[in-house]
């Protein structure tokens, strides 16, 4: 069993303030129209008036959030898997029949709900808010000879309110049939949704597509705004996909800076589209250039070879993720970044051609090479300190034998959370660390002051204010001579990935 | 942890927010609200002495001699005066529907005393005028105007009632005894005491016939009247005249037994606006409800008022033979027209018949626009089976022809309905006007010769009308606006004795929709079954959920 998440925050939000807003608007509209007494006459009416306003206002913010985000489309009613979704209550519940749909964030309502949802949306709720308006301000109707028909607004208001109770006790109900009797409910509160394994799976591969799909639909707007949110909801698909929390504004944030080029290729291998990241990230000024022209065009005979496999796997119908690859920019230069893809299907489900997106790594890969030449050089001439240095991708940091700071780079500052040098140099790298992370390092220094490059992998670091970050670190002596005078080397952060790995652990049950 | 704060925050705290508003905001503040604190009720002092005035020095002999002193130097006065009801019992009205007309106590029928005409000598110690004795009367003497029972402020001044002995005047004559000059040395603006020996006493007695006005009034705590009040806490003891605003001698006010139009009234917004509650939504109210509706949810505070009257059982004859003067019959329920009256007190007397007298009573209500009918001394009585209105009161739930506003709509009234029993002529079909006081036997005075045929001959004859020689006896009865008796705030009526399915206050008010008073069976039936077939719809599959999977293990 896994949980997926599915339903956003503001969903929540809605759906529990709207669930007790109707219980309490039925409990003193009864009582208003003499059902039963319960709150008193006079404090059921203003709570009903309150509540009404409550409702409404509910109302206005919930359709605001439904047309900008585009969640309206979860209403557009479907008679596809209709009969299925119905013979699945009548029957196919009684027989453990496998739900006929399945429950993904782009498409949390199977027919049935869809169908239930927009009359309860477009019909039932209209009505009763409609005939409650006219209620409450009949007085000024009348006065303006409107009508003289209390008892009409009032049974349509009454009419609304049993269908509204008769719905809630059919939802209620419904909401016991899902993987587990409480996952339903627990989803709605918590978000995340109890599924079996192979129906996450198949959520979290929707849930990729659809955003693929909504990302090339915005593509063919202007403007960098709009793409941001394409990218936004993209990278929520991708850190979807391994089950973390999409709505980390700081995972988002780190993303749109991150400048995610997305492309699809049609079957054939040719680029169809590409956004402005992309043509970016491969300084390719006219989009025209790049429409129409081969995947493996202008690459290195190893990256031709290398893309080629890519693009075969996804078209055989595998997705892949985080694939790194090399690019040749349109000036020339070598650029890389990893590769993500999904095919893409036709209407009928053929796969003709495939989409993705791509992040850059550029500097990190230069950082390896740049170690890799200084290793090979084995002295003290080489360009490893002005390369990596002024990487704003990755941090630089040089520590002489006793341990203590010489230098650093921005990067380094800005990872770290310190505002100048000034703060670090001449003292203990121990400041960095925790105890138990030191005693780890310790160790590894020590075998870098003998002579050996590491590549240490992801450790902990302990930034300025306190709080922790993760990040890979690679060592190597700085020579003097022939004589080792302490130590060298760059960090490429991996707290998004850190966090990542640990949401996921934490979601698996 | 964080799951579980994310919930708390989403979910938890918005809730908390939002019902903490819900349940404690109070949108229903009125921006116009006006408070009673903000009414200024001015009581000018006296600017004269009357008894440092030299014309009010010389023994006044007769009453006359007193008012032609008053005239002598409020010159105008008399001619002001005499072109108001209370000295001509009359004035011109419009019937809505009907026409302009005369109307007042000189020719309307009510179904207490029935009628005035041929009973002035008694009547008209109510009248503020000397010597109004009979039809003959001049209206236009000045002298005969009765200055002091109004303006006296001794308290000593009393008009006689010939009914109480032989040789008592009548026709308004002072009683016996009267010190003029000390009465009209102590003049200044009426008193409740003034007004109250005429109102306060109407149909025979203490708060017998109104219902809303008695001498408990004159020395009260809120309980009984807020306005009137004099005892106790925040008493404001108003006087008849802060209300009952008047101009040259014209008191604003009127009453739909003897009135018809919307002219001329005395309300509450006068004083109060029709904003004067903090809460909108009450203030909405006096769209269809007026004020007293509410405010007035008892009357008969203090002394029990007549509310039935039956004249049928009049001339009925002791054991031994003669009259009865006047006995409290058994029991306290008292049914008539198929209703049980409750906690009432009967009387019984030869002279008058039965009658019926209940303190606390609770009105009854009705739609009404600030416009009546009546039922003049010339109109037919066509249907004898069910009791006659002598002043029905115009207005409907639907009706829009208003008072004072013409967008106003026709409102819910409080009113006290007098009911009774009355004389009236089967042949001509007309209400007979019965004679009823004379000092002589023989001229047909029912009090007098106890014989209803002379009576009707003698009263009919007096207004000039036929009278076949016949008299039988029809229901009858009157619609009294209830005005007074005003109760404190906190036991005003409140939302639920209206809005209320069972014993609704409105319950006999039909034809429109009321909340929380009706509904429609047929929908609350069906919405009814229809939450219980989804109910039982979803036990079932569960149910069956339930077994299946069993089954399974």
């Amino acid at each position: 069993m896994k949980r997926v998440l599915i339903y956003k925050r503001y969903e929540r939000f809605w759906h529990w303030t709207q669930a007790l807003l109707i219980i309490l608007l039925a409990l003193t509209g009864f009582e208003v129209h003499g059902t039963f007494n319960l709150f008193g006459y006079e404090n059921s009416v203003f709570f009903h008036r309150n509540l009404a306003w409550a409702f409404m206002i509910l109302i206005v913010f919930t359709q605001f959030w439904n047309f900008t985000t585009g969640e309206w489309r979860q209403y557009v009613p479907s008679t596809k898997m209709l009969k299925a979704q119905i013979e699945y209550y009548i029957t196919g519940i009684f027989r453990h029949a496998p739900h006929p749909t399945r429950k993904t964030v782009y498409n949390k309502f199977n027919p049935l709900q869809r169908l239930t949802y927009l009359g309860l949306r477009i019909l039932i709720i209209p009505v009763v808010v409609f005939s409650g308006i006219v209620y409450m301000y009949y007085d000024n109707l009348i006065d303006n000879g409107f009508f003289h028909n209390l008892n009409i607004v009032a049974y349509i208001h009454v009419a609304g309110a049993f269908m509204l109770i008769g719905f809630v006790i059919g939802h209620v109900y419904l909401t016991t049939t899902g993987h587990k009797p409480m996952s339903a409910i627990k989803a709605m509160i918590s978000g995340w949704e109890e599924m079996s394994n192979e129906d996450a799976a198949v959520a979290l591969q929707e849930n990729l597509k659809v955003a693929l799909v909504e990302s090339r639909k915005g593509i063919s707007g202007q403007g960098t705004i709009e793409k941001e949110h394409i990218f936004e909801s993209a990278f929520e698909e991708v850190v979807g996909r391994l089950g973390i929390d999409t709505e980390s504004t700081r995972l988002r944030e780190r993303l749109i800076n991150s400048r995610v080029g997305y492309f699809r290729i049609s079957k054939e291998g040719l680029y169809e589209e590409v956004n402005d990241a992309w043509l970016n990230l491969y300084k390719c000024v006219d989009k025209k250039l790049v429409i129409g022209s081969h995947v493996s065009f202008d690459r290195t005979e190893e990256g031709k070879k290398r893309i080629l496999d890519l693009v075969n796997q996804v078209l055989s119908g595998k997705t892949i993720t985080g694939e790194r690859v090399e690019r040749v920019c349109k000036d020339g230069t070598i650029g890389y970044h990893t590769v993500s893809a999904v095919p893409f299907k036709d209407a009928e489900g053929k796969i003709i051609g495939l989409e993705g997106f791509i992040m850059d790594i550029t500097a990190q890969v230069e950082a390896e090479k740049a170690l890799k030449e200084k290793v090979a050089a084995r002295s003290a001439e080489n360009n490893f300190y002005s390369l990596v240095s002024a990487s704003k991708e990755v941090g630089y940091f040089r520590i002489n034998k006793e341990g203590d700071y010489q230098d650093v780079n921005d990067t380094w500052l800005h990872l770290y959370k310190y505002n100048s040098k000034e703060e670090l140099i001449g003292k203990h790298y121990s400041l960095s660390r925790t105890e138990e992370d030191f005693a780890a390092l310790e160790k590894s220094v020590a075998k870098v002051l003998k002579g050996e490059t590491i590549p240490f992998g992801i450790t902990r670091r302990f930034c300025k204010d306190g709080s922790v970050g993760y990040h890979s670190i690679t060592m190597t002596p700085v020579f003097e001579g022939k004589d080792i005078v302490g130590f060298e080397g760059y960090i490429v952060d991996k707290t998004d990935i850190k966090l990542a790995e640990k949401e996921l652990e934490k979601s698996k049950i | 942890m964080k799951k579980f704060l994310e919930v708390v925050l989403i979910i938890i705290v918005p809730w908390i927010i939002i019902f903490w508003i819900v349940f404690t905001y109070n949108g229903d503040k009125d921006a116009k609200y006006f408070s009673k604190e903000h009414i200024l009720v001015k009581h000018e002092k006296a600017a004269v002495d009357h008894s440092k005035f030299p014309e009010l020095q010389k023994k006044f002999n007769t009453p006359q001699e007193m008012t032609a002193a008053c005239l002598s130097c409020h010159n105008e006065t008399g001619n002001e005066f005499m072109k108001t009801p209370h000295w001509q019992w009359k004035q011109m009205d419009t019937i809505p529907g009907r026409g302009v007309y005369d109307l007042g106590k000189i020719n309307l029928l009510n179904n207490f005393c029935i009628g005035v005409n041929s009973n002035e000598f008694m009547c008209s110690m109510c009248h503020a005028g000397y010597g109004y004795t009979d039809k003959g009367f001049d209206f236009h003497t000045q002298n005969n105007i009765d200055c002091v029972v109004c303006h006296d402020n001794t308290g000593t001044y009393h008009k006689s009632n010939p009914g109480k002995g032989k040789g008592l005047p009548g026709a308004g004559y002072p009683a016996v005894g009267t010190d003029l000059n000390h009465v009209a040395q102590n003049v200044g603006n009426p008193k409740k005491e003034n007004c109250g020996s005429c109102h306060f006493v109407g149909g025979g007695g203490n708060n017998v016939k109104h219902g809303d006005l008695e001498n408990a009034q004159l020395s009260c705590t809120r309980d009984l009247d807020v306005h009137m009040a004099s005892k106790g806490k925040d008493a404001p003891n108003l006087n008849c005249q802060d209300c009952h605003k008047t101009e040259h001698h014209n008191i604003t006010g009127h009453l739909y037994t003897v009135a018809s139009s919307a002219s001329n009234r005395s309300t509450c917004v006068q004083c109060h606006t029709d904003k004067p509650h903090e809460s909108k939504l009450l203030n909405d109210h006096f769209k269809s409800i007026a004020c007293q509706t509410c405010h007035i949810p008892v009357y008969a505070k203090g002394a029990p008022t007549k509310i039935i009257w039956d004249w049928s059982t009049a001339l009925r004859m002791g054991k031994d033979g003669k009259p009865i003067p006047g006995e409290t019959l058994p029991g306290n329920t008292y049914t008539f027209e198929g209703k049980t009256y409750q906690n009432v007190t009967i009387h019984y007397d030869t002279k008058h018949g039965t009658a019926v007298f209940q303190k606390d009573v609770i009105p009854e209500y009705v739609w009404f626009n600030g416009t009546a009918n009546h039922h003049l001394l010339t109109d037919k009585v066509s249907d004898t089976a069910t009791p006659l209105t002598l002043n029905p009161l115009f207005g409907s739930y639907t009706d829009r022809v208003k008072p004072t506003d013409p967008n106003n709509p026709s409102k819910i009234w409080p009113v006290k309905v007098m009911r009774g029993k009355q004389p009236y002529d089967p042949v001509n079909m007309l209400l007979i006007n019965p004679k009823l006081f004379s000092r002589t036997k023989g001229e047909g005075a029912l009090w007098v010769d106890l014989d209803w045929n002379a009576s009707a001959k003698a009263g009919m004859e007096y207004v000039g009308l036929p009278y076949s020689g016949k008299v039988a006896f029809m229901k009858t009865q009157s619609m009294w606006l209830l005005n007074h008796e005003v109760a404190p705030a906190n036991k005003a009526l409140q939302c639920a004795d209206c809005h209320n399915s069972n014993d609704s206050k409105l319950k006999n008010l039909t034809g429109f929709y009321l909340p929380g008073r009706d509904r429609n069976s047929w929908l609350d039936n069906t919405g009814l079954v229809f939450i219980i077939l989804v109910l039982m719809g979803v036990s079932v599959h569960g149910l069956l959920r339930i077994l299946s999977g069993k089954k399974e293990k």
